[in-house]
């Protein structure tokens, strides 16, 4: 048999067989090969014999790469034509939600309603890559047209969506991981904001979660760091009583006294009924939880009505001995200094600065203490009483338009419940006849007619017409039938807010016999007493407009004189004032002279409102267990303001575990606040 | 020195060498997962700092073939280039992993992309294994033709064959190796192997052959026992040409897919980072 040679040629072709180029002997394959191989252009170097050379395999591999290079950017091109750029170069599926909207949009510009680059060229993108210039809007300012709602405009990109003060508040103590997060910067730029994105991230299939949030991840920021909900999360100090509540109600002394006292059950689904989603507990409304047992006293405390006006006492005759001449004043009350200017008259007249000054000269307001030996008392009782001349006239004549500008507030107030302007000058006409000629006086600066001194004694005691029935019919016009008031209760927290009080005591005293005296029933409005010289509004209870609308005025702080606003403050908000608002109704803020507010509805909160920490009822009360709100919600004697001893963490981490309820951040706390 | 312990100090040190480089790459792999882990804790966009590091990791890898272009440039030798090559390759699969926070990525471009990506890297690893076993594979065959020369051994076998049956035309008693080497052997030197064998070269077909020409044995005589000998040589020659044009075929081959697809990516990568930088959401 022919020897075989061996596999491996000789030298001197090894590099040519090893290595060849482009080109490779088309007589390879024959066993036959060429002393110099086929030119670099592929053609056969041998004259006599030319073969046809083959292209060498890295050639052949040159130009399949090449292929798939050409193939590539083709498809590129394709992929980035208009019909279908936009599905083919989206990351992923929509959310469902952002899917249904921008679905009604081109699909040429879906991409451009969250990314500015939408609208822009491929050229504009590869520019950004250098530089920004191309791009200016930030993805999250585009998300904010949509999702401003809820959101705090000027504050909605920074954490928590809160300005840094508020957020300041929340903050103490070092959190070790800052030191780590520091190496990796923060998500913030350098205005402190964080982009919509670095938490919700799109594209991720219709059925992804923007919201879902590690714990990990909320902890970062977070002053202190814990492991768990039940390791190491912040005992509860004072939840959820650090938001006091509007309405101030003692449920330890209802339980335990009241309702028993009226034989009925202390139940809390009585004034705590669910909101439409039963999330929260909403208060029931006055007319369903309070008013059988408080209406009646609410009604009573108003029968002597809101003085708005009332001619005070004055001795004339020392008057005119100290040479202070106030003209005509009725005879019912020109014997002695008596009588205290109701709260709200003395602000009107302390608009004027002479009366202003004139008031503060009189203790308290209680003309009973001028001291007749006192000249500058008698010139200040006598400044008063010419005042509330000029302010009777005034409101008789110009009506609404002397409320607005004594008090510089609006003339649409609910201040003045409309009152009839007939009434005041019937007022007017009744008790100072001649005002209209002496206002004519004092202004082309003439004296007033000196009064005839009356020769009489001054009685006693001013008696009371002896049948209501005689009465002028004037004085009859808003009065009702008289009927003995009962003793104004004393001043205890609760008991004034009862009706139908267990201890009646009814006597008559001197004071209010001069009065009316109303039965509960009597009909509200504007009343006038000639007995006590007096405008008064008789309010129609609970709710009472005008007394709400003076309450709001008394706490705020821009009022001209500090002593007026401070007498009509306390008159309005003592525990035995007229309606009792206060003492239901929390009035935030101890500075006598800051402005105060008074919380009428039973909620503060709009359930829209996001704060800090969420909770929800429902998925709660839906165990049997915890139906009953004493569960949770523990009375405690030592508790100083709600009777309810403050919830416990170890109520919720019981179920609140990471295989049973859940304990992630995000169950029981928001991100974003509302402002 | 004995061959034994020369070749298991090589072996040692080899084994040594690569430990370190497993190592290194471990402490590189271990703080970048690390700035990864923290990126994702504050929030960053951390598909930002993963994706700027694997695409510099292909750039670099692809920067391989064109350094085996560049002989004349001090860029450091070839074998060292491809070490580092393979381990960063190796690492750029755990940036990947990192890039899409082992997820599947869910858009049509960006699933192309990755599927480009897992092509390239399954290629270059199935490289790595071919050429780690079959150069061994080979040397055990004793010798080595090149590969562009089998073609034209692979003739010279078939001629030599041929000549060996002519030769024995005109014995009577040659005629049953003659007859099995016209219906068997004939289309085995002549033929190409199906691409099958090419996909998986075994040597089924080859002991089947030999079988056949040995079971001739007891009934031929001396001379024609020789000739199924010189008839048995050549169809194993034959076999291990064959063998060496399937394995060494793959040895040349596989860098198609591996170049091919490199290319490819890297167009779609450089087009997915502008892409990204692009719509980037967040604040600038």
């Amino acid at each position: 048999m022919t020897t075989l040679p061996n596999f491996r040629p000789p030298s001197d072709d090894f590099n040519r067989y090893e290595r060849p180029g482009s080109w490779t002997c088309g007589r390879a394959c024959e066993g036959r090969r060429c002393v110099n191989g086929p030119s670099p252009s592929g053609r056969c170097l041998d004259p006599a014999e030319p073969c046809v050379p083959r292209r060498s395999l890295r050639s052949r591999r040159r130009i399949f790469v090449f292929a798939c290079t050409v193939m590539s950017l083709a498809a590129l091109l394709v992929m980035l034509s208009k019909a279908c750029w936009t599905e083919v170069f989206a990351p992923g599926p929509l959310t469902l939600k952002h899917a249904q909207i921008l679905n009604k949009n081109s699909t040429s510009n879906r991409c451009a309603a969250c990314h500015e680059a939408g609208d822009k060229t491929v050229g504009a993108w590869a520019l950004s890559l250098m530089s920004s210039s191309p791009l200016q809007t930030p993805q999250s300012t585009l998300c904010l047209k949509c999702h401003e709602k809820g959101l705090d405009a000027v504050h909605a990109l920074l954490p928590h969506g809160v300005s840094p003060e508020r957020l300041a508040r929340h903050i103490s103590g070092d959190n070790p991981m800052l030191l780590l997060t520091a190496l990796a910067a923060s998500p913030k730029n350098d205005r402190g904001e964080i982009g919509c994105a670095a938490c919700h991230r799109e594209h991720h299939g219709k059925d992804h979660d923007l919201t879902a949030m590690s714990n990990q991840q909320c902890q970062i920021c977070h002053a202190k760091s814990f492991d768990s909900f039940a390791t190491g999360h912040p005992v509860f100090t004072n939840w959820p009583f650090e938001k006091r509540s509007p309405i101030v109600f003692d449920h330890a002394v209802h339980k335990g006294k009241h309702f028993p006292a009226g034989k009925q059950e202390f139940r809390c689904q009585t004034c705590h009924v669910d909101d439409s989603r039963r999330d929260n507990k909403l208060l029931a409304s006055f007319q369903a939880a309070c008013a059988s047992c408080h209406e009646p006293k609410i009604k009573q405390s108003g029968e002597e009505g809101f003085k708005l006006f009332a001619l005070p006492g004055m001795n004339v005759t020392a008057l005119q001995e100290a040479g202070l001449n106030i003209g005509e004043w009725p005879e019912g009350i020109s014997n002695d200094f008596d009588g205290i200017l109701p709260p709200a008259m003395a602000l009107l007249l302390s608009a004027d600065e002479q009366s202003a000054k004139a008031l503060a000269k009189i203790p308290r307001g209680d003309l009973s203490a001028v001291d007749a030996a006192n000249e500058e008392q008698l010139a200040a009782a006598a400044e008063i009483a010419l005042a509330s001349k000029k302010l009777l006239h005034e409101l008789a004549t110009e009506g609404v338009g002397a409320f607005s500008r004594r008090l510089s507030i609006t003339a649409s107030s609910q201040l003045w419940a409309h009152l009839p302007p007939d009434v005041l000058r019937a007022a007017q006409s009744a008790w100072l006849p001649t005002l209209d000629e002496e206002i004519s006086l004092i202004r082309e600066g003439k004296p007033l007619p000196m009064r005839a001194q009356s020769t009489s004694a001054p009685p006693a005691v001013i008696k009371e017409p002896e049948s209501p029935a005689k009465k002028p019919a004037e004085e009859e016009e808003l009065l009702v039938p008289a009927t003995p008031t009962p003793e104004k209760p004393k001043a205890n927290a609760d008991d004034d807010l009862l009706g139908g009080s267990s201890e009646p005591k009814p006597s008559e005293s001197a004071e209010t016999a001069t009065t009316k005296a109303v039965p509960p029933n009597s009909s509200s409005g504007w009343q006038r007493s000639d007995a006590s010289y007096s405008i008064a509004w008789r309010p129609t209870g609970h709710g009472d407009l005008l007394i709400k609308a003076w309450i709001e005025l008394a706490l705020k702080s821009n009022l001209k004189s500090s002593s007026t606003t401070t007498a009509l403050r306390a008159s309005l908000t003592k525990p035995n004032s007229i309606g009792y608002c206060a003492q239901c109704h929390r009035v935030d803020g101890n500075d006598k002279s800051a402005n105060l507010t008074i919380h009428w509805q039973s909620s503060s909160q709009d359930a829209a409102q996001k704060s800090f920490t969420k909770f929800s009822h429902r998925p709660h009360l839906i165990q049997p267990q915890l139906a009953d709100c004493t569960h949770c919600h523990t009375m405690s004697s030592s508790a100083a303001v709600y009777s309810f001893a403050p919830l416990s963490k170890t109520a919720c981490t019981s179920c609140h575990t990471p295989t049973a309820a859940g304990d992630q951040c995000l169950k029981c706390h928001n991100y974003h606040i509302s402002p | 020195m004995s061959s034994f312990s020369l070749s298991a100090i090589v072996r040692s040190a080899f084994a040594r060498r690569r430990l370190r480089s497993i190592e290194i790459l471990a402490v590189v792999l271990f703080f970048i997962t690390s700035w990864w882990w923290l990126e994702v804790l504050t929030l960053r966009p951390h598909a930002f700092t993963t994706g700027g590091l694997l695409l510099a990791a292909v750039v670099f890898l692809a920067a391989y073939n064109l350094r085996k272009k560049l002989t004349f440039l001090p860029l450091g030798s070839s074998a060292t280039w491809l070490k580092v090559h393979l381990y960063v390759g190796v690492g750029a699969v755990w940036l990947f992993l990192l890039h899409v926070s082992f997820r599947i990525p869910n858009g049509i471009f960006e699933t192309s992309l990755a599927a480009l990506y897992l092509f390239v890297t399954a290629s270059g690893l199935h490289g790595l294994y071919l050429t780690r076993t079959i150069p061994r594979r080979l040397a055990a065959l004793g010798e080595e033709p090149i590969w562009e020369r089998i073609p034209g051994l692979r003739r010279q076998v078939a001629e030599q064959a041929r000549e060996l049956v002519l030769a024995a035309r005109d014995d009577s008693s040659a005629g049953v190796v003659t007859d099995i080497y016209s219906r068997r052997l004939l289309r085995f030197f002549e033929g190409a192997r199906g691409w099958r064998y090419y996909l998986r070269p075994t040597s089924t077909l080859r002991r089947q052959l030999l079988a056949e020409l040995g079971e001739l044995k007891r009934y031929l005589g001396e001379p024609q026992q020789k000739l199924a000998l010189d008839l048995a040589t050549l169809t194993a020659r034959k076999d291990d040409l064959d063998y060496h044009d399937a394995l060494q075929g793959w040895l040349k081959c596989w860098l198609f897919a591996h170049i091919g697809g490199t290319y490819a990516l890297l167009l779609f990568a450089g087009f997915h980072a502008v892409l990204a930088h692009a719509f980037h959401g967040g604040m600038r």
